[in-house]
């Protein structure tokens, strides 16, 4: 186009018209108002794009398998399902009849591990104990990649064995990883374990990492998941005729920064002192102590060098046998962290939780276990030890004796119900604690046949811990909490000996990460 | 020797005076005189008549050997064995030369063995410039005359010389050679006189020009002069001749591959003509052959009449036909034409269209002859200086963006390693990403793919031109833009890169925003294309109508929110128009064009426009990935450029400063208004368009879609009301006393430089320092991505995230997604089947999930770390899955079954190549109509 064409198009643009210049400003402001209200509407418009807040779904899994770990004794296995949860469970292919919300028992002349197989609804309802003669008490697991055990020991006097087991079809490759008082211990036959699909391993702690003192140990899965326990035993190493005292370790799932140890045994019971070895008869057993009962630690505990508990304890220190650090009730710390940690330790009772004199806050050093003596200081099964770090911890308590070992449970809360299969001997107390809010939850018990025996609303004051007795014809108990702030175990007392058994939720769902496309974004490069 | 000349005549008024003038004047007599008139309306026949001197006859008009038959039959017969009676043939356009038939009878005498004697033509009223010195035909049925177009008489040609055929306008034919032979009355008009000649030659009587004898023609019926219905359809009625002659008088062995030559050719014509616009043209080519083809025994009956009287063998006539070689000649010769005229104009634009005019260059300028070169012109051009400048700032704004690996981050995914991807994603109906898509693929893919092509498979350079140099791109642009608006140099300028600026500065660039970006720099074009629509002449006014729209279609494809903006403005001009400017726009010719514009922008985005039907949300969707940086823009980053990318509101706020103050200025200010109309258009658009949820299938649950081109649209009617307002305000205020219009002009221009430079300054400094980077483009282990390179049934299921924050998964096949891929996903619906089985691969998998999944044509999966332990577990766990090689801090499973895709989505998105095609036609339609007007002959 030529330079006149240009001016022509220009000067038509728009319409040219002399009139109007008041008429044009009139416009031109309308115009100036029109553009700014559309941006302040524009500017106005919320936040948009906000992504889905859930993150898990639930799912019914078509299939559930629990591993109860094996013993060289005989073993009783208790398989339950919850009310309301048909299905059918079986064990290597063969039926386990389980009636409705009852328990089935099944016994063993010793051996190997045992899976139990849930299809159907009873994935959503099945759980397990098994027991052993001579002492021990465990629940039955399904697969994970992550275990945590605190108060295994690697030591002539105090030892363990670690059992994997790989219940799933793919190959499991394991490392476990031991922290001790000094720091980690080293040890190549650790790292990198295949468990084959259906296999079980079992590995010597004081073979494989020896070390004197309380360890943790964590296994975890790089490769498949697997169920691990750690059958743990004390020796009274200067009496040759001495027989080890068994017990299994509860596991804990994640390091956290608030932990709970339930199910501590009553001083002098049955899973007392070693001094107390003579007199561990059923018949000194405390009774079902309902909440409230005197058993409770008393408020404003002397400290340890000056109570009589105290006095007793440290009298009854010399027989523990040095260096092996087992001999007392004893408090284990774990900080897998890279940093220093300090941990203080408060008791939850009966009337409320406070901090015992004598026990100073305990610095963790990084990757280190500490154990710290409580000799004297719990005087009842109705506390609930607390340990707050400032960064995540694990902890475990033990309480060993020449014929009894006792491990206490690490508790974590739950929603919805959590269920026990009782062993059938022996005197049965579920001790439940609060935190910092109170909740009332529902306890309910089942006779084997599947009858309900009671089923009673337990209050849980805050930081506090009550006790109650379980009937001697239930078999199973179910305590169902709404909010979630109440941790707990079932203490159980038999003439072998203290063992306690975690309340674990059962699962009423599988939890699965919520699986969506990705935003186009995501994928087109690393990072 | 006996002469008689025969006057044909048809409407000839305008040019018989001249032409009986002419015989009046001959030196040599014509013995006889006879004029046929075919049916003239004119003053033909009076003026015929009042001459005397011609016996004039009238007959209707059936073909031009009719006419010569009943000429002849006026005259005596010739006696049988004389061959001394000629017949003088004229047309009514041609004026004999008064020599001419002395001339030829000369030659006559000369050259007993010849019966057919032509003259030389001359075009009238020219006078110097040759017509014919003798004609042939070429092989592809043109006409050859052997000339140069235009080709001045120098005497050049001046000697005789056997031909195959002359003229019939002043053919001096022997009598029993005419009588014997006659013209076919099969051709009406045009042609008959190369088959004449042809004829003649094969029957042993040799054609001769004889250019001293000289006759003027006006070729009145060729030009379509003559306003009659016998020339009517002159182009198909000389394709049909030239068609006929090569057929019938061909060699019989020839045949065939003549009829197959004679068709392709026709169809190659055929495309040419409709390219130039000219359908007319297009159409009498197809008819002439398809008429001609169509009459099978009429081509063998005519092939049998001349097999009576040919005697010379036709290989003895073939030297007389043009070489064979001449269309090829013709052919380089265009192209060389339209190559010449190429680097003209672009040298001519270079110049600043400085070229003098005949009438300013005296006699003794010398600096007239002196043409500055190439480099000088450079030098010279504001446009060349503010090209290099912008170029160096580029580089300096842009450096960690040259060099590493692909260009991505933020809205933009990487290019693709060769173009073919984006070909066969927008050519496909079914695409194999993911899990299989029948999803249309976005209408930007085919211009990217176009210009693809030419970077020679560096795709890389398209979008480091559009992100790095996009500033200098859009300045010329907007500078082109602006130029047209007003006369001045430095206002333009000013606009040009304040505008080019603004992609930079609302974060466009930085957040990788390709639609913004390319829509940026398109929308000047568009806009200069659309002052066209104002035009007064009404085939320029179409021109720029279908410019437009090809324009608004190709930023469309890029931003399809544009086109609700053609639409809103369509509206607003033809308002506009039908209450200011009522004479011009109550015509259909003037208001249709705006509406042309809005119609064809769907049509010209043809198969993506129709897969939308469902998803009206994707027009608000520009290119880019949708939901990659999601922004809620505030007031304050709307009205002030650059708010939400941290440029100071003192330099921000300046645009807005100096678009109010322009309305200050009465001088132009319509256009003002006219820029504010369009500001205010976009910014009600934008408030639309930031309160509507946009819903893709592809994307998990609504969002707000990125409106900053529209955001540049309000900004650019600000920039452009500004400089309309500020073209010439120094020299204006300078001339005017001293009132208040001084500080406010001063005021103005203090906004726009500290907005210009500030601008600049942070567009320098850190304008580009947001998402967009370079990295290596790598996903997956390259073996996987190799694998499914060449099958790509191996496809990787690429897993990321934990239970905390929930897992998202893709299934990427021959690497990471690209640029256009995106589009094609968001539009996807996601296999809810694939979702719950990943799920179920995650909690809880059935034994046969694994083969479920390789049946989605996967046959890894994939999990760049940090892995999530129950992620991994759990794959380790399912049955079907066993580890593969990767990174220690990435995991990788192999699926043991063999992977297919018998899972995957075969779909193809319906009549896509129905949809391809009419796209196609559409697409060439509109730039065949768009594209200069044809210039007719004459």
């Amino acid at each position: 186009m030529s330079g006149p064409d240009r001016r022509r198009v220009a000067n038509a643009l728009p319409p040219a018209s002399a009139s109007g210049g008041l008429l044009s400003s009139v416009l031109l402001v309308v115009l100036v108002l029109v553009t700014g209200a559309g941006l302040v509407l524009a500017g106005s418009a919320n936040a948009p794009y906000s992504p889905r807040p859930r993150v898990e779904d639930l799912t019914n899994p078509t299939q559930r398998q629990l591993v109860c770990p094996s013993s060289r004794g005989a073993t009783t296995t208790y398989a339950g399902l919850l009310p309301g949860s048909p299905g059918s469970v079986s064990v290597d292919g063969t039926p386990v009849p389980i009636p409705p919300s009852g328990v089935a028992k099944m016994s063993a002349v010793g051996g190997s591990s045992l899976t139990l197989v849930a299809t159907g609804r009873a994935t959503r309802g099945l759980f397990a104990t098994r027991t052993r003669t001579g002492g021990g008490v465990s629940i039955c697991a399904a697969a994970r990649a992550s275990w945590w055990f605190v108060g295994a020991g690697a030591s002539p006097a105090h030892f363990g064995q670690l059992e994997l087991v790989n219940p799933r079809p793919g190959p499991a490759v394991v490392d476990v990883t031991v922290y001790g008082p000094d720091g980690l211990v080293e040890s190549a036959g650790l790292r990198g374990v295949t468990v084959r699909s259906g296999e079980t391993r079992t590995l010597r702690l004081a073979r494989v990492a020896p070390k004197a003192g309380n360890l943790a140990l964590h296994v975890e899965a790089s490769r498949g998941l697997v169920v691990a326990d750690v059958d743990d035993h004390v020796l009274d190493v200067v009496d040759p005729k001495a027989k080890p005292a068994s017990e299994w370790i509860p596991s804990q799932a994640v390091p956290g920064r608030h932990l709970a140890l339930s199910g501590i045994p009553k001083p002098g019971g049955a899973g007392g002192g070693v001094t107390d070895l003579s007199t561990a008869t059923p018949s000194s057993t405390p009774s079902g102590a309902p909440s409230g009962s005197p058993s409770g630690v008393p408020t404003g505990a002397p400290s340890p060098t000056e109570s009589p508990a105290s006095t007793r304890s440290a009298s009854r220190r010399p027989r523990v046998k040095a260096p092996t650090g087992v001999g007392g009730p004893t408090l284990v710390i774990t900080n897998p962290g890279q940093s220093e940690t300090v941990a203080s330790v408060r008791l939850s009772g009966p009337s409320g939780s406070f901090s015992p004199k004598g026990v100073a806050p305990q610095t963790i050093p990084p990757e280190s276990t500490v154990s710290v003596r409580l000799d004297g200081i719990l005087t009842g099964s109705g506390t609930t030890i607390r340990v707050d770090g400032d960064r995540p911890l694990l902890a475990g308590y033990l309480v060993p004796g020449k014929s009894d070992l006792v491990h206490a449970v690490p508790a974590v809360p739950w929603v919805g119900p959590a269920a026990v299969a009782l062993p059938a001997n022996g005197r049965r107390v579920l001790v439940l604690s609060a935190a910092d809010s109170a909740e009332s939850v529902t306890v309910t018990q089942y006779a084997p046949s599947g009858t309900r025996v009671s089923r009673a609303q337990v209050d849980v004051p805050a930081r506090s811990t009550v006790t109650t007795g379980l009937d001697a014809s239930a078999r199973s108990v179910v305590v169902t909490s709404a909010d979630g702030r109440v941790v707990g175990s079932v203490l159980v007392v038999r003439a072998s000996g203290s063992s306690a058994l975690p309340l674990t939720p059962v699962l009423a769902a599988l939890r699965v990460p919520v699986v969506r496309p990705a935003a186009q974004s995501d994928y087109s490069s690393a990072g | 020797m006996q002469v008689s000349a025969l006057l044909i005549s048809h409407n000839g008024a305008r040019w018989l005076p001249a032409v009986l003038a002419g015989v009046e004047g001959q030196t040599r007599h014509p013995d006889r005189q006879v004029a046929i008139d075919t049916g003239s309306r004119d003053e033909s026949v009076p003026i015929l008549r009042r001459s005397g001197a011609w016996e004039v006859h009238r007959s209707t008009f059936s073909s031009y050997a009719e006419s010569v038959r009943d000429g002849l039959a006026l005259l005596p017969p010739a006696a049988t064995g004389e061959d001394d009676s000629w017949v003088w043939l004229l047309h009514d356009d041609t004026a004999p030369d008064e020599h001419a038939l002395e001339r030829l009878l000369q030659a006559a005498s000369e050259h007993p063995e010849v019966a057919i004697f032509g003259p030389k033509l001359r075009e009238w009223p020219s006078l110097r410039r040759l017509l014919e010195v003798g004609v042939t035909i070429s092989g592809t049925g043109r006409r050859e005359t052997g000339l140069e177009h235009g080709e001045y008489d120098q005497g050049q040609h001046d000697e005789r010389r056997v031909v195959l055929a002359v003229n019939s306008a002043g053919m001096l034919v022997r009598r029993d050679v005419l009588d014997r032979l006659g013209f076919d009355p099969l051709l009406r008009v045009f042609g008959n006189d190369i088959d004449f000649g042809w004829r003649a030659a094969r029957a042993g009587h040799p054609t001769m020009v004889v250019p001293d004898a000289l006759v003027f023609h006006a070729e009145a019926a060729h030009r379509g002069q003559r306003k009659s219905r016998i020339s009517a359809y002159h182009h198909r009625q000389e394709r049909y001749a030239a068609l006929y002659a090569l057929l019938v008088n061909g060699s019989a062995v020839g045949l065939p591959f003549r009829v197959v030559r004679l068709t392709l050719g026709t169809l190659l014509r055929v495309t040419g003509f409709l390219l130039v616009r000219a359908p007319i043209e297009a159409y009498d080519e197809m008819a002439a052959l398809l008429t001609l083809l169509g009459r099978p025994r009429l081509l063998v009956a005519a092939r049998r009449v001349r097999a009576q009287t040919n005697v010379v063998p036709a290989k003895d006539v073939r030297h007389l036909l043009a070489p064979a070689w001449l269309p090829y000649r013709h052919g380089l010769d265009f192209f060389v034409d339209v190559s010449q005229a190429a680097v003209d104009t672009a040298r001519e634009s270079v110049g600043g269209r400085t070229i003098r005019s005949p009438g300013l260059v005296g006699q003794g300028d010398t600096s007239s002859s002196d043409e500055p070169g190439l480099f000088r012109l450079l030098l010279r051009s504001r446009r060349f200086w503010l090209l290099l400048g912008t170029v160096a700032l580029s580089f300096v704004a842009s450096r960690h963006l040259l060099t590493g690996g692909a260009l991505q981050g933020g809205a933009l995914l990487p290019v693709p390693g060769h173009v073919g991807h984006w070909w066969s994603t927008y050519l496909s109906g079914s695409h194999r990403l993911g899990t299989g898509t029948p999803a249309a693929a976005p209408a930007y893919l085919l211009p990217l793919a176009l210009v693809g092509s030419l970077t020679v498979g560096h795709l890389g350079w398209l979008v480091t031109a559009l992100f790095a140099f996009g500033v200098p791109l859009t300045a010329l642009s907007a500078l082109r833009f602006f130029r047209r608006l007003v006369p001045g140099q430095v206002a333009p300028a000013w606009g040009a890169i304040s505008y080019a600026l603004l992609p930079v500065l609302s974060g466009a660039v930085g957040d990788g925003r390709l639609g913004t970006v390319a829509g940026a720099l398109l929308l000047p074009w568009v806009a200069t294309s659309a002052l066209g629509l104002w035009h007064t002449d009404r085939d320029r006014r179409w021109r720029a109508v279908w410019r437009t729209a090809i324009g608004a279609a190709l930023l469309c494809a890029f931003v399809p929110v544009a086109w609700l903006l053609c639409a809103a403005l369509a509206v607003l001009v033809i308002g506009t128009g039908l209450v200011r400017d009522t004479a011009h726009w109550r015509r259909a010719s003037w208001w249709w064009g705006p509406l042309v514009i809005v119609v064809s922008v769907p049509l010209l985005l043809l198969p993506w426009s129709v897969a939308v039907l469902g998803t009206p949300g994707a027009w608000l969707v520009e290119a880019g990935v949708a939901t990659s940086v999601p922004s809620a823009p505030s007031l304050a980053d709307l009205a002030f450029v650059g708010d939400a990318s941290g440029l100071p509101l003192w330099a921000g706020s300046g645009l807005l400063v100096v678009g109010l103050l322009a309305g200050l200025r009465a001088e132009g200010r319509q256009r003002v208004v006219a820029a504010w109309a369009v500001a205010a258009v976009a910014a009600l658009l934008l408030a639309f368009a930031a309160h509507t949820t946009v819903h893709l299938p592809g994307i998990d649950g609504g969002f707000r879609v990125w409106t900053g081109f529209l955001g540049v649209v309000v900004h650019g009617g600000l920039v452009t009301a500004a400089v309309v307002a500020g073209d010439g305000m120094v020299a204006r205020i300078a001339g005017t006393p001293i009132s208040w219009r001084q500080p406010i002009a001063v005021a103005g221009m203090l906004a726009a430089s500290v907005s210009l430079f500030g601008g600049l300054i942070f567009w320098v400094t850190d304008g580009l320092s947001h998402e967009l980077h370079r990295a290596p483009v790598s996903v997956v282990p390259e073996y996987m991505t190799e694998l499914a390179v060449d099958d790509p049934a191996n496809g990787v299921l690429v897993l990321r995230g934990n239970r905390s924050t929930g897992v998202t998964y893709r299934v990427l096949r021959d690497g990471p997604l690209r640029l256009g891929d995106d589009a094609v996903l968001a539009l996807t619906e996601p296999d809810p089947r694939l979702t719950s089985l990943v799920g179920r691969l995650l909690g809880d998998p059935d034994r046969d999930d694994s083969g479920l999944l390789a049946s989605y044509g996967v046959s890894y999966v994939f999990a760049p770390g940090p892995v999530s332990p129950g992620i991994s577990g759990s794959l380790d766990a399912a049955g079907g899955l066993s580890r593969a090689s990767a990174k220690p801090t990435d995991a990788a499973w192999r699926l043991q079954h063999q992977a297919s895709d018998t899972s995957m989505d075969h779909r193809s998105q319906y009549g896509r190549t129905e949809l391809l095609i009419l796209q196609l036609l559409g697409i060439v339609s509109a730039i065949v109509l768009a594209m200069p007007s044809r210039r007719r002959i004459g």
